[in-house]
């Protein structure tokens, strides 16, 4: 995880929407920047890409970009600057890297589990095949 | 022999498909119970009946023959269009067959009517059936090229330039029956075979172009510049006018209004192209009535009706075209209804109505001036005269269809040709009834009973019109 | 939705059929002004009628139609002024040139922005001086757009208006929706069935279906909250969803509905039901079945 060193003005291309999938347009947008600053893509400071800009290269509509910033903002990700619009905000400590990283998961394992049970799988027999294919990449 | 069939039926299905089969039926009807008709009125004292059976025959011949007629004009360009290389390439027969199928009425149809006129040509069966495949051969030659009709007009002269009596030398060497036979066979062979050896796509651009000349008619596409005369197309210098006058004075700005309908609406535009084609026939008979001594007084005579009718079928087209070029127009309609500069719908539905019906008197009074000067000038009869202006005031009760209900049109084939036809021919005939019945009635008391009859009726349609909120855009009640 | 005074749209119990076929029942619909609306509707429900009956461009059988507190039938100019409409045929006009047509419709309202004709006919590569009928359909419909745009409205109506043009068209329009018209708090309605420009650009969407909304709702709420859920007949029936949008006959073991967070978490866990979330095109097709 190399973070550049100073703050620099990111673009809108750093988002990428796709229409026909069961995910609202912003909370698109949600995702790919959460997934952005855990993967460590983008680092505190970093100026975001105004709502117009983003809107105007994706051809959606400002509010949805605007509600995903809002959300964003609310969830401790972004944060407002003065003047300056919105900015990567700082994250509290090395670990929730992990932690956020493990978050972004979730929706897969729960898939996982979902289905295990639909299975009739126990929990055991399936850590012990996913342990294995972790093992084996 | 299945597959010639086949290409003979389909403008048969072509025209069965759409809605004017009615309007067809119905004329053809007229057409043939016409010459009865006639025949009762000239000689009521003399009802033979079987000169009313030959009467009805030969109007019933006459309808046929129409038919027949109007069944080969669409025929060759349906098999024109069916010829293109494409075509011919995937079924190699095709081109043969098709000429067959061109062939046979060529060489039939002419047969058939020198026989059926037997009696009138005293022998001259062959002349004649030549001629008749000639000018069959002509039109068809006008599918490879336009120039053709060049031709065919200088050929239409040859009686004048001829000079000598009309009836050929039955002695003359090459006056022959078999001989005559082998030229038309010939010909046939010949142009049918010039007419097909076209390469590329030209016979479905030339499709292309027949299909833009019937749109035209139809009212669907103004200025393509192949068919329409520009030149004296006033609709654009008129509009040009009208933005300029706006501009000066935007309160006037309900003027703009007419010119959404396109340019078939303007009595204008239609009058100057007849008005030009007949200026351009009376130069040419003008020029020619110097150079024939055949063309003789009723010759003259004949020229000046045939301006006429031309002059008078004018107000007949105008008013059966506008029903569906208002149709047609709906769309344009809509957004004038929108436009914050124009009135109201019902002020919009009653500037439209007036300027319809403005259009139309317009258009008449022109048509009564000019037969009018015609009549003055023409040394035509008392008694000729009288009708032309019979004619005249037959056509003033058409006014009446300017004020249609548009909001219940249904579809673009609701044109009224038919009622426009029919009608003003039913009130001359019954009008010339009534002077037969009453000689010592003057024609003007006629002409101002038609007037006085039409007003109230104008009157109460403009009432009807006006009582609903909107009429326009047309079909909105539907 | 309570009835707000001078809302852009407002129809109440609107009826219209033609030749004795019901096609519009009693249609009640309202739009908020600065919305952004996509109408949706299998071909034939009538969403062209709809826009046409609303417009007042065709006589109604039952209801009123008012547009910024007016009734339809008689619009002043300055609501007019407001109103823009891009009707489904882009062929209107046709024997003229852009530039006349363009110069035609500038005097029949009083705000016109010349400068944005200009960008715009640049910016899409149209030609001012060739008869409209010899233009190709993407550009008639492009033009169309710019005749409504021009005179700055506040409403703008749209009937399938991208339906010829190709993606990069539609992008290029939607995107001069976004610059131009969005910002100005303008309320546009669409009837489209490009489903992907409407996920772009809607903020809410409404269904007709059978001759009546059968739903309005903003996209993203609705996206987020419908499921599509699949389990016995008995176990559908002691769910109890926020909203059902549509029920399934008896022994067709599905039903599509809103549930609430908290809901939607305790049915994922459950083993006898099974939750689907849905695209917009799967919602489209399964509420008007």
């Amino acid at each position: 995880m190399n973070a550049p060193a100073s703050p620099r003005q990111l673009g809108a291309e750093i988002f990428q929407v796709t229409t026909g999938s069961s995910e609202p347009i912003y909370r698109q947008l949600i995702e790919q920047l959460r997934r952005l600053q855990a993967g460590g893509q983008i680092a505190e400071g970093d100026a975001m890409p105004s709502v117009r800009d983003v809107a105007s290269e994706l051809g959606v509509n400002p509010m949805t970009v605007s509600k995903a910033y809002s959300m964003l903002e609310a969830e401790g990700l972004l944060v407002r600057r003065r003047g300056l619009g919105m900015a990567v905000a700082a994250q509290a400590s090395g670990n929730s890297d992990i932690e956020s990283r493990l978050e972004l998961l979730r929706p897969s394992l729960e898939r996982i589990a979902l289905e295990a049970s639909q299975l009739e799988l126990d929990a055991k027999s399936v850590i012990t095949l996913l342990t294995s294919i972790l093992k084996g990449k | 022999m299945k597959a010639i069939i086949s290409v003979w039926m389909q403008p048969v299905f072509a025209r069965s498909n759409t809605a004017g089969l009615k309007i067809l039926y119905a004329l053809l009807a007229v057409i043939a119970l016409l010459p009865a008709v006639l025949m009762q009125f000239s000689s009521h004292n003399k009802s033979d009946s079987l000169s009313f059976f030959l009467a009805l025959a030969i109007g019933t011949g006459a309808a046929v023959g129409l038919l027949l007629i109007f069944w080969f004009v669409m025929l060759v360009p349906s098999v024109a269009l069916q010829y293109t290389p494409a075509n011919a390439g995937l079924v190699p027969q095709i081109k043969r067959q098709m000429l067959w199928a061109l062939a046979i009425p060529v060489l039939l149809m002419p047969g058939i009517v020198a026989l059926a006129l037997g009696t009138h040509l005293k022998g001259l069966f062959f002349q004649s059936w030549l001629l008749g495949v000639f000018a069959m051969l002509v039109y068809i030659a006008t599918l490879r090229s336009k120039w053709v009709f060049i031709l065919l007009v200088l050929l239409s002269q040859l009686p004048m330039w001829w000079g000598g009596p009309i009836s050929l030398n039955p002695q003359a060497s090459w006056n022959q029956p078999v001989l005559l036979l082998l030229l038309g066979l010939g010909l046939t062979a010949a142009i049918l075979h010039w007419v097909f050896s076209i390469r590329g796509d030209q016979h479905f651009k030339r499709e292309e172009s027949f299909t833009m000349m019937q749109k035209v008619m139809n009212g669907e596409e103004i200025n393509s510049n192949q068919y329409s005369m520009s030149f004296i197309n006033p609709y654009g210098f008129l509009l040009r006018l009208c933005m300029h006058k706006i501009r000066k004075t935007p309160a006037a700005v309900t003027q703009l209004m007419p010119y959404a309908f396109g340019a078939q609406v303007f009595w204008l535009t239609s009058f100057l192209s007849v008005a030009v084609m007949s200026v351009g026939l009376g130069i040419y008979f003008v020029f020619f009535l110097q150079h024939s001594s055949k063309f003789g007084e009723e010759d003259l005579g004949l020229a000046y009706a045939a301006a006429m009718v031309a002059f008078l079928m004018l107000p007949l087209i105008y008013v059966a075209m506008l029903r569906a070029t208002m149709y047609q127009r709906r769309g344009e309609h809509s957004l004038l209804m929108l436009a914050a500069a124009l009135p109201s719908q019902t002020e919009q539905t009653r500037i439209t109505l007036h300027f319809l019906l403005r259009q139309f008197f317009s258009l008449w009074l022109v048509t009564l001036v000019i037969v009018a000067v015609t009549m003055h000038f023409s040394p035509a009869s008392k008694k000729a005269a009288e009708m032309a202006w019979l004619a005249c005031f037959c056509l003033l009760p058409l006014s009446v269809m300017t004020l249609h209900n548009y909001a219940a049109i249904k579809s673009r084939y609701e044109t009224a040709l038919l009622i426009a036809f029919v009608f003003p021919i039913l009130l001359g005939l019954a009008l010339l009834g009534l002077l037969k019945l009453w000689p010592a009635l003057p024609v003007w008391l006629v002409c101002s009973l038609i007037v006085l009859a039409t007003l109230p009726v104008l009157r109460w349609r403009w009432q009807r019109r006006m009582g609903v909120s909107a009429v326009f855009p047309a079909g909105r009640a539907v | 939705m309570q009835a707000q005074l001078n809302a852009p749209v407002q129809i109440q119990g609107l009826s219209k059929s033609f030749s004795g076929q019901s096609v519009l029942k009693n249609l009640d619909w309202q739009i908020a002004p600065g919305s952004i609306v996509g109408l949706l509707g299998r071909n034939g429900a009538g969403k062209s009628t709809l826009i046409e009956c609303l417009l007042g461009l065709r006589d109604i059988d039952g209801g009123t139609t008012s547009l910024y507190g007016e009734n339809t039938a008689q619009l002043s100019a300055d609501t007019k002024a407001k109103i823009a409409y891009v009707p489904q045929r882009s062929d209107l006009f046709e024997w003229l040139t852009a530039r006349q047509m363009l110069a035609y419709f500038q005097q029949l309202y009083p705000r016109w922005n010349e400068a944005k004709v200009q960008s715009l006919m640049q910016a899409w590569d149209l030609p001012f001086d060739k008869v409209i009928n010899k233009l190709s359909i993407g550009q008639k419909q492009r033009l169309s757009i710019i005749r409504a745009l021009a005179h700055e409205p506040e409403l703008l109506i749209l009937d399938e208006p991208v339906s010829s043009l190709d993606p990069a068209g539609r992008r290029d329009f939607l995107r001069e929706l976004i610059d131009s018209v969005i910002d100005k708090q303008t309320t546009i309605v669409f009837s489209t069935h490009i489903l992907s420009d409407l996920e772009r650009v809607a903020m809410d969407v409404a269904f007709l279906h059978e001759g009546h909304i059968v739903h309005q709702q903003s996209l993203d709420d609705m996206m987020d909250n419908t499921v599509r859920v699949s389990a016995g007949y008995t176990v559908l029936q002691q769910l109890q969803p926020q909203k059902i949008l549509r029920r399934f006959a008896q022994g067709d073991g599905r039903l599509l509905a809103q549930f609430s967070a908290e809901q939607l978490q305790a049915l994922q866990s459950r083993t006898d039901v099974r939750i689907d979330k849905l695209s917009l095109e799967d919602i489209f097709i399964e509420m008007t079945r």
